[in-house]
């Protein structure tokens, strides 16, 4: 029974869209819809699922509040550091940490230099330790 | 037997007589005293199974006061030629078992054989001193072998190293040889050198005092500076003497051979950023410096109880040997006094003549004030350093540390001594004189003109002082130095100097001779 009145709605249905589009215009504008619209999600999808997998969503840090030798603020922050340790424990050790922590914020300053040799000199008559005799006079 | 197996065997019977030397018992004797024979000390100086003796079998000629009674073979000195480390070396051990050492005309001449091979092939000589003196039995003749040993060691000097150790008595005219080689060892409380015993002084002066007060190796390592290295045992006095000889080159026309190092030239000590005190006043340890910058932190130090205000040795540094000359800080403020001066004039003219480049460490505040040292010449005696360096043909980097005052400034190798490269720390001041100093001399007038600001003026004064001349940057201006360079790169960048200053030659106007302050 169930399946009569099901056909017979079909049935029904589709002379109904045979009547408005003889030609299928609709049901192809439809279709094609409905496909490119699943295909367009699955894009995002994917893409989004891509980049998740490659770690291009971390969190970019924060940047370092740039630190100079001249800067107190550095040494203020070691001290309270210094003196939150030895209040809690009391201890040179914290003490000694604390300053090298202060040290290490603080000397970031540096000349650098490259640090290789490349001179690479051999013997030659031009050092020949002899020249640097003194000569006799004639 | 055949008639060549009784020669050989006579040949081995006379070795092993001579081997003995004065004999068994004078060999005990020596033992108790702590001291050991000449061929037991050669035998720890060198390379096992190295040594070639010569003139084993040389006696005396003496007839006199009984000495013709007694003809030991080699007589009382084992000389000859043998290896330190694969090196070389040429060497005389005098043995007191045989007439207490006595210098007879036969023993100079068994010296000076060696001595004058020595010369001609290049090599080291060292000489191990055990002596009582001239033989006076010999008379004249004894005398004329010590002249003839110290004229050798006059044409050695500058030609090959010499080194002498002193294991035993040496005194009177005995201890000029030593004192015209290049490094004198001595040891602790079984050797010392004078030229007139206590007994003499006693006779002379009414002055008492005891052989080790007077001439002992304490006595001339501290207040005498005869003394390069005093060794507690014979055994660290032979190692030494190694040692010192692995800084050294053969000879005048040879380079120290260079030693593989596993410390990298680059290597940065921050330490070195903070080791000069904010205070121009306060002190710092010079050796912190240099253990820091040379190759593992190994430095030979010469002279090590005298003069402690400078500081001189041996270090390598990237594998090279160098001559380190530097002020102490930590003791009388690093001046240079008359002591100091010699010290370092003796040692720049070593390196100098045998090819060893020159680091100098300066931070001096000047010459050492004072009638005591006006009246010991320390003009004269500050000119002998101030020579040696403005002589010297050797690569030479100078690094300005902190102080660098006045005519002390100059006398340590600064640029216009023909100082090669020439480098300052952010921290040094090079002036004329120190800030204070130079205050009370150009606003002298002004400060006693106004004495209710007198503190002010001078404070105010002193800071303008400052700011305009106690920095490298007026010196470097100039180009009196030639870089200013971070304290933690003073090993890269000394070495990376050293590097390029390798192939110098540098001609010196032809003389007979120079005329050194003496």
């Amino acid at each position: 029974m169930t399946t009569f009145l099901y056909s017979l709605l079909l049935t029904a249905g589709g002379d109904r869209m045979a009547q408005t589009d003889p030609h299928g215009w609709t049901l192809t504008l439809i279709s094609v819809t409905v496909v490119f619209s699943a295909l367009i999600v699955l894009y995002f999808v994917y893409n989004l699922s891509g980049n998740i997998f490659s770690g291009k969503f971390k969190r970019a840090p924060k940047p370092k509040k740039k630190r100079t030798a001249a800067s107190g603020e550095s040494a203020e922050v070691a001290a309270a550091i210094a003196l939150a340790l030895d209040m809690e424990n009391g201890g040179d050790t914290y003490a000694a940490i604390a300053t090298a922590v202060h040290l290490y914020l603080n000397d970031n300053v540096h000349d650098v230099e490259p640090g290789i040799v490349t001179i690479a000199r051999k013997e030659s008559a031009w050092n020949n330790k002899a020249l640097n005799f003194r000569k006799l006079p004639r | 037997m055949s008639i060549q197996s009784d020669h050989i065997e006579k040949l081995v019977q006379r070795r092993a007589k001579a081997r003995l030397g004065g004999g068994e018992k004078r060999i005990e004797a020596q033992h108790a005293k702590g001291k050991k024979t000449a061929r037991e000390r050669l035998e720890l100086l060198l390379d096992p199974g190295s040594f070639e003796e010569y003139d084993m079998f040389v006696q005396h000629r003496c007839t006199n006061f009984g000495m013709d009674a007694s003809h030991p073979d080699g007589d009382g000195v084992v000389t000859g030629c043998g290896t330190i480390g694969g090196r070389q070396v040429y060497v005389y051990a005098q043995d007191f078992t045989v007439s207490g050492g006595s210098l007879s005309k036969t023993m100079s001449e068994k010296i000076c054989k060696v001595m004058d091979m020595a010369r001609r092939n290049g090599a080291p000589c060292i000489g191990l001193n055990d002596s009582g003196g001239a033989r006076i039995q010999e008379g004249i003749d004894a005398l004329a072998g010590y002249a003839e040993i110290f004229e050798r060691n006059i044409l050695g000097s500058g030609v090959v190293p010499q080194i002498s150790a002193i294991m035993g008595p040496c005194a009177g005219g005995a201890v000029y040889s030593p004192a015209l080689t290049d490094f004198t060892f001595m040891v602790k409380n079984t050797s010392y050198m004078f030229l007139t015993g206590p007994a003499v002084v006693k006779s002379v002066t009414g002055e008492e005092v005891s052989q080790e007060e007077l001439g002992g190796a304490s006595v001339h390592a501290s207040k005498s500076g005869v003394c390069h290295f005093a060794c507690d045992t014979e055994e660290e006095t032979l190692e030494g003497i190694k040692a010192l000889l692995a800084f050294l080159p053969q000879n005048n026309l040879e380079t120290a051979p260079l030693v593989e190092t596993s410390d990298p030239v680059n290597r940065v000590d921050d330490a070195l950023n903070s080791i000069v005190p904010d205070n121009p006043n306060k002190a710092y340890n010079m050796y912190a410096v240099i253990g820091s910058i040379v190759d593992d932190g190994k430095f030979l130090e010469v002279h090590k109880q005298f003069a402690k205000n400078i500081i001189v040795g041996f270090a390598h540094m990237n594998g090279r040997s160098v001559g380190i000359v530097a002020n102490q800080p930590s003791e009388l403020a690093g001046v240079l006094d008359i002591n100091a001066s010699r010290k370092a004039a003796r040692f720049v003219r070593f390196c100098d003549a045998f090819n060893i480049p020159l680091v100098t460490l300066v931070d001096v505040p000047g010459f050492l004030p004072g009638t005591q040292q006006e009246y010991g010449a320390i003009i004269t005696n500050g000119a002998k350093l101030l020579y040696a360096y403005g002589e010297a043909t050797v690569p030479k980097v100078t690094v300005t540390l902190r102080k660098g005052y006045g005519g002390a400034h100059i006398v340590m190798s600064c640029k216009q001594l023909r100082g090669d490269i020439n480098y300052a720390w952010p921290s040094a001041e090079i002036a004329v004189m120190g800030a204070d100093g130079a205050v009370n001399v150009l606003y002298a007038k002004d400060i006693k003109a106004d004495p209710e600001h007198a503190k002010e003026i001078f404070e105010e004064k002193k800071k303008e002082y400052t700011d305009l001349f106690s920095n490298p940057y007026q010196a470097a201006q100039k180009g009196y130095i030639d870089d200013v360079i971070e304290p933690r790169n003073t090993r890269f960048r000394v070495i990376r100097a050293l590097e390029q200053l390798a192939g110098k030659r540098e001609e010196i106007p032809a003389k007979k001779h120079d005329n050194l302050p003496l």
